[in-house]
This record gives structure tokens, sequence and C-alpha cells, in this order.
């Protein structure tokens, strides 16, 4: 058994990215930041980040403009739900192509 | 100190002797004396537990799952369809790999309805990965209980103490209650690997895959059967730590080991996996 000296006998995360692997490909819709609308980007100010706030999975900044990481990024949607200028919109990610997969 | 006492009490002084931290448990006859006992303790100030009243006993070993990721020595105590009803967390506690101690009350499970003594309640549990121990006197039930956290913290699996409802529970005997000096070099503080805290965080027992992982420090992680083969594979070890159990025990108790009940006991130890019967693979 490979992992027999490994320092755990039992499954044991700790926080940090990809302890659950590369969950990004869970994801069915994938959220698109609208710039014009985002409060931080329209007054370049660091305001608002309910996304960041909000995010289960820690994957999106507190930076002007807000960064998705989409190699982690489930699409649960609940930055989307809770942008107050409705910035964040889910698109289907059957619409991006190969070449888009990882780009915001 | 040689006294007179019933099986529950002898229980629960060996409960008593371990400072465990965390006791939770439900009443259900004819282990209720046990806990009752333990709550006195705890009431007067003779303990410095936590006694946490639940409302089932599947809360009863979720509360000391808890306690004892925490870092708590715990302990619970239940019967018969008590023990059903806390089936699931019985396989949570092994397979998170948490030396809890457990006393099976043993009683018969109906039907037809009966609270008087059978041990299909605790044999049932079998296969869920705890060691399992019986005792045949009161002496062994508090010799038991002492031993059990030494080993189940030495291997970090979960043991039950089995002892016969009302034939043992619930008739008097005379027994010696060792000192607490002599338990206190005998079991250590309870001091394991990781315990939860707020300065390491870390988030235990969720969604494991089959596969090994890389964990965030890019090692290799178990996966899914990894653990379980490495609960399988200690607690074929644990024969042997429990016959050194015995030997550091009929020591500090200044006797040899043929005068503490050690044989029988031995003799009684059932281990509680069914792979176990199988050989050991080369490897996995």
């Amino acid at each position: 058994m490979g992992t027999r000296n490994y320092r755990r006998k039992t499954s044991h995360s700790e926080h940090g990215p990809g302890d659950g692997g590369r969950t990004g490909s869970w994801r069915v819709e994938r959220p698109v930041l609208n710039k014009s609308l985002c409060i931080p980007c329209k007054r370049n100010t660091e305001a608002c980040f309910m996304c960041w706030l909000f995010c289960p999975d820690v994957v999106i900044s507190r930076t002007i403009p807000p960064k998705i990481d989409l190699e982690y990024c489930k699409g649960c949607g609940i930055c989307a739900e809770e942008c107050p200028t409705k910035a964040i919109t889910m698109v289907d990610e059957a619409g991006f192509s190969e070449e888009d997969k990882d780009k915001e | 100190m040689h006294i007179i006492e019933n099986g529950n009490v002898a229980a629960a002084l060996g409960v008593k002797l371990c400072h465990a931290n965390v006791i939770a448990a439900y009443p259900i006859t004819p282990q209720t004396p046990l806990t009752e006992k333990l709550s006195e303790y705890v009431e007067a100030g003779e303990m410095k537990a936590e006694y946490i009243p639940v409302e089932s006993e599947h809360s009863a070993l979720a509360v000391c799952i808890a306690a004892s990721s925490a870092g708590a020595r715990s302990f619970t105590a239940t019967s018969a369809n008590g023990l059903l009803y806390m089936h699931e967390q019985v396989h949570w506690a092994a397979g998170a790999r948490l030396p809890i101690v457990m006393c099976v009350v043993n009683r018969a499970v109906g039907a037809p309805w009966n609270v008087w003594n059978d041990q299909q309640d605790s044999i049932s549990q079998r296969d869920t990965g705890w060691i399992q121990m019986y005792c045949c006197d009161h002496q062994q039930i508090i010799d038991s209980v002492i031993k059990a956290y030494w080993l189940a913290e030495k291997v970090s699996i979960p043991i039950m103490v089995c002892y016969d409802g009302y034939i043992l529970s619930h008739t008097y005997m005379p027994f010696d209650v060792p000192d607490q000096e002599k338990v206190d070099a005998f079991l250590p503080p309870f001091r394991p690997d990781y315990a939860l805290n707020t300065e390491e965080p870390a988030n235990l027992n969720t969604v494991t895959l089959p596969d090994v992982r890389m964990d965030i420090k890019g090692e290799i992680a178990h996966g899914y059967m990894e653990i379980r083969y490495l609960l399988h594979e200690e607690m074929r070890t644990a024969l042997t730590v429990a016959a050194e159990a015995e030997k550091r025990f009929a020591d500090i108790k200044g006797l040899p080991i043929y005068l503490t009940g050690a044989a029988t006991h031995m003799s009684n130890l059932i281990f509680a996996m069914m792979r176990n019967m199988l050989p050991l693979g080369s490897g996995h």
C-alpha cells in the first residue's frame, strides 16, 4: 500500500487550494462578471466585495476587478445571487470553447 | 482497595479513574445505573468531566465522536436497542479512528421484548471496526475499562467493553479498585496526533474518493481503500498491543499476569472485523 507512511491515518484535509481535487470540472454554469455594473470596478474603490465574502470555495479575490479562479469554481451561483448590482451572470458552460475553458 | 459493589458501579469507577473528559449517554436498561453513577460523580465534583445529556444514543456517540476529534477522552454506554440505534455512528467512530470507549451492557434485542441478558446486541456490531472486550466478572469490568483506554489510544481504534446485563451489571461482587496513582502511571493523558483546533484547522473525514489524492503539501494522501486497509492492518496489530496492555497492567498492580485474569481475558477478546479472519495479502 503506497500511502502506508502518510502522516495521517484518516481522511484529513487542510485549508488551501486543491485539497479536494480540481473541482472546476464540476461546473455546469460559469460566473461571468460585467465590469460596467461591478461596484469596485465602476468606482475604482475597495468596496462591496459581496461575491468575495459569500463564495463558499474562496475562489473570488478581493481585488479590482474581483478575479474568479475557474480551476476550482464549482459554479454554485451564490456570487451571482448575492451581487447587489447583478453584475455576475451564470452562463451555460457548453457555450464556451475548449480554449475558453479556464479563461475568465 | 477491595469493595463490594455491582458491575455497573465497577464500570463507572473505571471511567472515573481514567479521567474521562466527556461523557454523553442516554439511559437504557440495564445500562442506566452506570450512567447515573457517572452523573453523580460529575455533579459531586469527583470527576472533572463534561456530562452531556442527549436525546438519543445516536446523539450520544455523535457527541463522543466530536469530543474525541477535539482531543477529549470520551465515554458512552448503552445496551441492546440503544446500540442498534447508534449503529451509523458506531461505524463512523471506527473509520475516523477515534479511541472512544463504550460499555455495552449486553441485553437481548427483541422480539420477544426482553430486558434480560443476551449478547446479540454487541455481536451484531462485530464488523463495524471496533475492538470488543467481553468481561466475565466485576474485576474484569473495572480493569477492562482502564486497559481499553490505553489500548484504544495506542492503536487509534474504539473499544466496546461488554458485560452481561443483570448477571454482572446488577449483581454484587467483591473486587479491587486500583489506586488512582497506579492508574495514572499506567494511562498517560490522551494526546492524539491531531486534535481539532482553530490554529490548525482541518476538514476531517469528508467525501473521500476511492483513489489516492495529492494533498496541499503535495504528498500522496490515502484514498478510501487505503484508509480501510490501514484500519484492517492495525486491527491485527492490536492483538499484540493488547498483550502488552495486559503485561503493563499486571506490572502496575504488582501481580503476576496469571492472577490478573489476563489469560481468560485474552481469550475473551474479540477483534471485531470479519475481514480479520482472512489472510493478509502481500499489499494493496
